[in-house]
């Protein structure tokens, strides 16, 4: 690949968050061997991504993985409320939308209809 | 009468290799150019030339002569031409693509594989219909040029997306031509930019003076020079225009006459046409000519039972020798129809003169269709006619063979229009095929409604006439629906096959319903029985009932531990389906449970492959198939050790009990996989196997030229909704680009071509 597209090609990467890309980039073990089990692991990197405000596309990647791991969308959802009193609400609540398109739970429309779907 | 029009007695089965339903064959008869047309060389030496563009739109108003264009195109190419004139009822894509189909099939065969996803009612049109008859017309062993005439008659956006996609597969010197009265639905703009498109406009295609004496000339008009010019000078060269003047001209009527002054402007004509032209000739000329604007397609009885005279037929006989805007259909000088301008026009001036005698003529027509074994044709005149009732019987009747030929959007359509004027309430049938097509279709909040409309039906109404056939669809209906859980589905299911017995209908999905309705209730054995009942039916089941049957089978025996009885009747399910071109999701789970007993694991992600296209329509509108489905592909994913698949299938699960809590058997043997879930601490990588139903539904459209907002609107889905999935899509499938996407799901089989 030249140097012209490259440069796009890894800010899609990024974009998306593409997994095994970040892993080779940051020379992180994503899924590697950890005393904690997948899913506690996955819900801390979620509850982390919304302490720090990431991006939309961190938050679907944080829940897909912690859903694939076995946690149900109650535990993620509650991981908002566990970390509300260190991170604060602002972030909690910013982050909710964002949350509820990754579960695939369109909230602007739920908001908007008259009948929640 | 299956002569007439070439469009027989609609409703048999699909047998593959064709066509599963009657062609009008004129959409495919290219016109012939009649003796004295002008001939347009220098446009034709244009199209014809060596390098050709691989797109050619022809974009014009009425009259311009498009037609008639490709249609000397065609007399003069050497190229192979596949014809389509494209009506109204082309807005149903696997009608369109049917049309399409079969006029390159009979330049070289396309093969049976276009058919079959064309004849499918469940198979996707851009996953499936469109990849394989896009790699059958880019494999055509010598250049086609495929022609589509009026095509800005397509406003379904998912024939618009087709052609989009066609277009792309002309190849190797075959050329995509369109023709309309509006932009082609093709990206103009960028094939523009890359020299791929040659655009014929008005202006190329208006007539110059030369060609205007010669018009003029073979419409038998004798004109001096001057006025020949003036002709031209005031109709810019517009064809039809000139020929309107022309006959004028012959009846009698002057040059000096202001009227004759258009250049395409239509206002103008039509008031030419009233002061002009139909003042001139006679009485009774007019009348026919008015009165038979309201077909589509006529031919001589038809005409006379509309007209209601027996002359009827020699006055079309006339006029189809003497008037140019009569266009002829077929070969033997029975079909004719209008010039679209011309009758439009005619159309205006008969509102004029008769107001409200439009209907009448149509109801005539519908009548004379029904006596002559069309009713499709008949039905589509009782909805011009604004019929409701005669429409809605007539929708009860034809909605399931319709169905079964895979033009799902025809009954759609049919079924919006009666809605649209309240008219399913009062008709049962109407509401059955309704609520039966939205199951079918994954719709499950369209189902629910039009189960509502059957209960208030069956138990609102006191006083309702008496109907055994669709109290009995309408217990099939709640037994599918399942709403109130699994022993009022058996009950439902019982008093449908009750009903269907009485009626003496044969109808054995009902048979199927009862067999899973004991299966839900804690009674195998009972089911089985059932299920062999259907199987009992052979043919005269539907290809998908009767697999379905035999795949309820074959899981029955795999829980006995009977695996040598369970790959029989698997393998009997494969070879019904594989008869009839459709695909079942609850066959793929069947195969790929025996086939992982088999050990045999490319065959185990193939069919789990399958399952997954067909999974997004499988909602709570039948739970308990969209749930038994499910728990037989998590057990699949549990064996592969893939818990990322497992989970989101269980996820599935989870969402549909919610809503149908009362699924008896199911339920239980839901809960016992969720805890084994549960108890499971390892994960897996979420890949193509976690892809979710909202999202498998989405992918698809991915290989489309539609944009994110507009695959948005086809889903009913916001765009910020779709573009947040289709980052996890890629994510998932380990693409960063649309293109690389798919080319990632054809790779895995979520994707055809």
């Amino acid at each position: 690949m030249d140097q012209a597209t490259r440069f796009q090609e890894t800010l899609r990467k990024l974009a998306i968050f593409d997994e095994r890309f970040v892993e080779a980039g940051s020379g992180l073990d994503l899924a590697g061997a950890s005393a904690l089990d997948p899913k506690t692991a996955a819900l801390l990197q979620l509850g982390a991504s919304v302490a720090i405000g990431s991006s939309a596309v961190c938050l679907q990647w944080a829940a897909t993985r912690a859903l694939a791991a076995g946690a149900t969308r109650d535990e993620i959802a509650d991981v908002l409320l566990a970390i509300a009193p260190v991170a604060g609400l602002g972030r909690v609540v910013s982050a909710a939308p964002d949350l509820a398109t990754a579960l695939e739970y369109d909230i602007e429309a739920a908001l908007a209809e008259l009948d929640d779907p | 009468m299956g002569e007439i029009d070439g469009r027989q007695h609609a409703g048999q089965a699909y047998h593959g290799g064709g066509p599963a339903f009657d062609l009008v064959l004129s959409k495919l008869h290219r016109p012939t150019v009649r003796p004295g047309t002008v001939r347009r060389s220098s446009l034709i030496d244009r199209l014809a030339r060596d390098d050709p563009q691989p797109i050619v739109s022809v974009v014009a108003p009425a009259g311009y002569g498009k037609t008639t264009l490709l249609a000397q195109w065609a007399e003069r190419n050497e190229a192979a031409f596949a014809w389509v004139s494209v009506d109204e009822a082309d807005n149903d894509p696997k009608v369109l693509l049917t049309y399409v189909a079969q006029a390159l099939d009979a330049i070289e065969p396309v093969g049976r594989r276009v058919f079959d996803a064309l004849a499918s009612p469940a198979s996707s049109v851009p996953g499936s219909v469109v990849p394989r008859l896009g790699a059958a017309f880019s494999a055509m062993t010598a250049p086609v040029v495929l022609a589509l005439d009026d095509v800005h008659l397509l406003h379904n956006s998912e024939c618009r997306a087709a052609l989009s996609v066609l277009a792309d597969h002309a190849q190797g010197g075959s050329r995509l031509a369109l023709a309309g009265r509006s932009e082609p639905p093709v990206r103009v703009a960028r094939l523009r930019a890359e020299g791929k498109i040659l655009e014929v406009g008005p202006g190329d295609l208006s007539l110059n003076r030369d060609e205007a004496a010669s018009l003029l000339r073979a419409a038998r008009v004798v004109l001096g020079a001057d006025e020949v010019t003036e002709l031209h000078r005031r109709t810019e060269g517009w064809p039809v225009g000139l020929y309107l003047a022309a006959l004028s001209l012959r009846e009698g009527g002057s040059l000096d006459s202001a009227a004759i002054s258009f250049g395409g402007d239509h206002r103008f004509v039509s008031e030419y046409m009233e002061s002009e032209l139909l003042a001139r000739i006679s009485p009774r000329q007019r009348e026919f000519l008015t009165q038979t604007a309201v077909l589509e397609r006529m031919s001589g009885p038809l005409c006379q039972a509309v007209l209601d005279q027996p002359e009827s037929a020699a006055t079309l006989a006339d006029l189809a020798r003497s008037n140019l805007l009569l266009v002829p259909l077929d070969r033997r000088g029975q079909w004719y129809r209008y010039h679209h301008l011309f009758r439009d026009m005619l159309l205006a001036e008969l509102e004029r003169l008769e107001p409200g005698l439009a209907p009448v003529l149509r109801r005539r027509a519908a009548a004379w269709y029904l006596h002559n074994d069309l009713p499709e044709a008949a039905l589509e005149s009782s909805i011009a006619a604004g019929d409701v009732d005669e429409a809605a019987d007539l929708v009860g009747k034809m909605w399931l063979p319709v169905y079964r030929q895979g033009r799902v959007t025809t009954v759609q359509r049919w079924i919006g229009w009666l809605d649209d004027r309240g008219a399913i309430e009062g008709h049962p049938m109407a509401a059955v095929s309704a609520a039966l097509l939205a199951v079918i279709l994954g719709r499950p909040v369209e189902a629910e409604r039009w189960g509502d409309v059957l209960d208030r039906w069956q138990y609102g109404n006191t006083g309702r006439p008496d109907d055994p056939a669709a109290e009995a669809w309408a217990a099939v209906m709640r037994a599918l629906l399942c709403r109130c859980g699994a022993e009022q589905m058996r009950a439902d299911a019982d008093e449908a096959v009750r009903g269907f017995a009485a009626t003496g209908i044969v109808a054995p999905v009902a048979q199927l319903m009862q067999g899973i309705a004991r299966i839900l209730c804690g009674d195998p054995e009972g089911g089985d029985a059932f299920f062999e009942d259907v199987v009992g039916f052979g043919e005269l089941a539907a290809p998908d009932t009767l697999s379905n049957a035999l795949g309820e089978r074959a899981l029955l025996a795999m829980a006995h531990g009977d695996w040598s009885q369970a790959e029989a009747l698997a393998s009997q399910a494969r070879s019904v389906l594989r008869g009839s071109g459709f695909e079942r999701p609850l066959n793929s789970a069947v195969q790929a449970r025996v086939a992982l007993h088999r050990g045999d694991l490319p065959a185990v992600r193939q069919e789990l492959v399958s399952a997954q296209r067909l999974r997004p329509l499988l909602t709570y509108a039948q739970p308990h198939l969209a749930v038994q489905i499910r728990i037989e592909l998590v057990r699949v994913h549990l064996a592969l050790t893939d818990l990322a698949g497992a989970r989101t299938l269980m996820r599935e699960i989870d969402d549909i009990l919610k809503r149908r809590p009362a699924l008896g058997t199911l339920a239980d043997e839901a809960e016992a996989l969720r805890d084994r879930l549960a108890r499971e601490r390892r994960s897996s990588i979420a890949g193509s196997s976690a892809l979710t139903a909202a999202e498998l539904r989405i992918l698809p459209m991915l290989t489309t030229h539609l944009s994110f907002p507009e695959i948005g609107k086809e889903l009913f889905l916001s765009a910020h909704t779709i573009k947040s999935a289709t980052k996890s899509i890629y994510r998932k499938l380990g693409a960063t680009s649309r293109n690389e996407a798919v080319t990632r799901a054809r790779g895995l089989g979520l994707l055809e071509g």
